[in-house]
């Protein structure tokens, strides 16, 4: 397997030659081009029903592409602009749900809510990848991989992934924008680990987006 | 006429600089800022105005603005969302262009629609390409950046990352038998190309995007 | 004080590095990262201006009012903290020098040093043009920097004379500029041609001598092309 992550860092793309037989486990939408591969579809896990349950209806499609005989090429791209960040995972991380782009067959992938409890059930809804192998990840907006020794406050929206090892509270509840659905949650992550923080919050962009959406006709 | 970019590939804006009497075409809401000198006039341009046109288009019409200046003058324009802009200058052959990538063109470009028959194709522009073709300036703008694929023999591309392509390419729509694509009509559909010929794609689009806010949206 | 305004592509930010005794106050959301020994300490204006804002912009904005947070260092050790704007864009820094006012539109303000002051204003439009849809502004004056965003690209133009920008691409100006508001379609050609037809959003039109800033891409018709694609609302 080769790849390169281009356009970087503003539209990043990755451009995967898989050699014949190779398989890249990835998710539903990323697609932008490809050839020379097949693809199957299946829901992620087996725990499907109890996901959708605590997520709210979302769950997580993932396509394997497999290269043919004269091996294949992807190219994958996340929905929002921004980076995609490559990680040689051995063990464990954490993150967030929309992120994900793909990943080794050797990685699983177990989709948790990583919640505050007591604070409104608010707080990061992640994905927690185990294994050993390439995991590729895109942020909204540029990403600064943040080596904690100590303590770093973050806001919630604009944390990607972060390493188990890494504990978390909520820190501040700031100011925010406008008081429509804000979340505002400053989060304080102390202990040694890795912390990726991208520089826009898709939260806030939601939130500007709101009075652009159609209204429910009926309201019964 | 004069044309120059700025911000490419992250957020193009493009400047056309006109001289007296001189005057360009563009997608309806392109203009940033400009010169007094240049006045703007609607136009639709060439085929759109069938009623099966507008009704295929959710109701819109294909409503250019016409920009003349009075006086020597700028204008300035840009697409709704950030990325790539395309200056292509046509000498005789002609390209193909999905609907939502095109921004601007010089009056002796023609342009023409073409359908599918699909609904909802192409990031929710709706089924129509365009077919530009003729001698003048051709503004293509993309939804991120834009990569050129010389496609020989077979190529695949998610319709709503196609931007355009020579129209010597043949190509079949069809689903990628993806269950996410029963869900989100114009998703998981497919333009597998065969030929020789090159095609434009964009990094990123609409309906990805869309799909992507979702689950940020509350209320 | 350290002001560092990270240009990476499409994605601008801003990290500001204060020492003991500096202040830097910015827009309440911008905020999204900090070493754990900054102090904030927010506070809220009107959106209006004088005596509350008219019904009009009640309708408009989402909130009434419009906060802010200030940052200094709780241990007197130097506080780092980063911002950043709500759209894809440039950061730009315009050093304020007592010499005129800035109007920055509301989504394109950052923050700004502790000399400088910061009014609101909202401007609402002609009555009878879409309905006295108006804009809400932030003012600053004083001296020191000041720190505004765009959608896309900005672009410094130094308007002499006059030069029209679309509504939804205004970043900032000086108030050395006269503003008026105007249909993009221009000036009178038989009346049948107006803004909706063509898709032009309304124009601002600068006279005199004074700098513009512009942003490439407008969040308005951003919002118009995504928004109907979302999920329904209540």
């Amino acid at each position: 397997m080769h790849y390169a992550i281009d356009e970087a860092p503003s539209y990043a793309i990755l451009e995967m030659n898989l050699d014949s037989g190779e398989k890249i486990v990835a998710d539903g939408g990323v697609m932008t081009w490809m050839s020379d591969l097949t693809a199957t579809t299946n829901m992620s896990g087996g725990i499907m029903s109890g996901i959708k349950r605590a997520i709210g209806g979302e769950s997580m499609f993932l396509t394997t592409y497999t290269a043919g005989s004269q091996g294949g090429t992807i190219g994958m791209a996340p929905g929002d602009p921004g980076m995609i960040v490559d990680h040689d995972l051995a063990g464990d991380l954490f993150l967030q749900k929309g992120a994900f782009i793909c990943c080794e067959e050797g990685v699983s992938t177990d989709l948790k809510f990583q919640g505050l409890r007591g604070f409104f059930n608010v707080g990061l809804l992640s994905l927690r990848l185990t294994g050993n192998g390439k995991v590729f990840f895109a942020a909204y907006g540029d990403v600064e991989a943040i080596d904690v020794d100590g303590d770093i406050i973050v806001d919630s929206g604009h944390v990607v992934a972060w390493e188990p090892s890494l504990q978390y509270e909520l820190s501040y509840r700031r100011g925010v924008r406008n008081f429509l659905f804000a979340e505002g949650m400053m989060l304080r992550f102390h202990g040694r680990g890795r912390i990726w923080v991208q520089s826009r919050n898709p939260l806030a962009l939601a939130d500007f987006l709101h009075p652009y959406r159609p209204v429910k006709s009926d309201n019964n | 006429m004069n044309i120059t970019i700025d911000g490419n590939p992250d957020a193009a804006e493009a400047t056309i600089s006109l001289a007296e009497g001189e005057s360009f075409l563009a997608e309806s809401g392109a203009m940033t800022r400009m010169s007094p000198s240049v006045q703007i006039k609607p136009r639709l341009k060439g085929g759109f105005l069938s009623s099966l046109a507008r009704k295929a288009l959710g109701g819109e019409s294909f409503v250019m603005g016409e920009f003349t200046a009075q006086q020597p003058g700028e204008v300035s324009i840009a697409n709704t969302t950030p990325g790539t802009i395309l200056h292509r200058r046509l000498d005789g052959e002609s390209l193909v262009v999905t609907a939502g990538a095109f921004l601007a063109c010089s009056p002796q470009v023609n342009v023409s629609t073409k359908t599918h028959g699909f609904r909802q194709l192409f990031s929710g522009q709706g089924a129509f390409v365009l077919e530009c073709s003729g001698r003048g300036d051709l503004l293509l703008a993309s939804f991120g950046s834009v990569i050129e694929k010389k496609v020989e023999g077979n190529f695949t591309v998610d319709t709503g990352h196609a931007v355009a392509w020579a129209s010597s390419l043949d190509y079949k729509i069809r689903g990628m038998g993806n269950l996410k694509s029963t869900l989100l009509s114009g998703e998981g559909l497919v333009m597998d190309f065969s030929g020789v010929g090159t095609v434009w794609v964009q990094t990123r689009n609409l309906a990805g995007f869309s799909h992507w806010l979702v689950p940020f949206c509350k209320g | 004080m350290e002001i560092t305004i990270r240009d990476t592509g499409l994605f601008g930010h801003v990290d500001v590095t204060l020492d003991n005794d500096d202040a830097f106050t910015s827009e309440a959301g911008a905020l999204f990262k900090m070493t754990s020994n900054t102090m904030l300490t927010t506070s809220s204006r009107k959106k209006g201006s004088g005596g509350g804002i008219f019904a009009a912009a009640k309708r408009m904005l989402a909130s009434a009012s419009f906060f802010l947070t200030e940052y200094s260092s709780k241990d007197g050790e130097p506080v780092q903290l980063s911002l950043a704007p709500l759209m894809p864009g440039d950061c730009a820094k315009i050093e304020l020098d007592d010499s005129c006012r800035w109007y920055c539109t509301g989504g394109s303000w950052i923050g700004c040093g502790r000399d400088v002051s910061i009014d609101t204003e909202f401007a609402g439009f002609k009555k009878g043009m879409a309905g006295g849809e108006g804009m809400f502004y932030i003012v600053c004056s004083g001296t020191g920097p000041m720190i505004v965003s765009a959608f896309g690209k900005i672009q410094k133009i130094q308007v002499r004379g006059e030069y029209n920008v679309d509504s939804g691409h205004v970043v900032a100006y000086q108030d050395t500029l006269h503003v008026d508001v105007g249909n993009a379609s221009g000036s009178g050609f038989g009346g049948f041609v107006t803004s909706g037809l063509v898709g032009e959003g309304f124009v601002m039109k600068f006279t005199g001598n004074g700098t513009v800033y512009t942003q490439s891409h407008s969040p308005t018709r951003l919002g118009k092309t995504v928004g109907p694609t979302l999920p329904e609302r209540s």
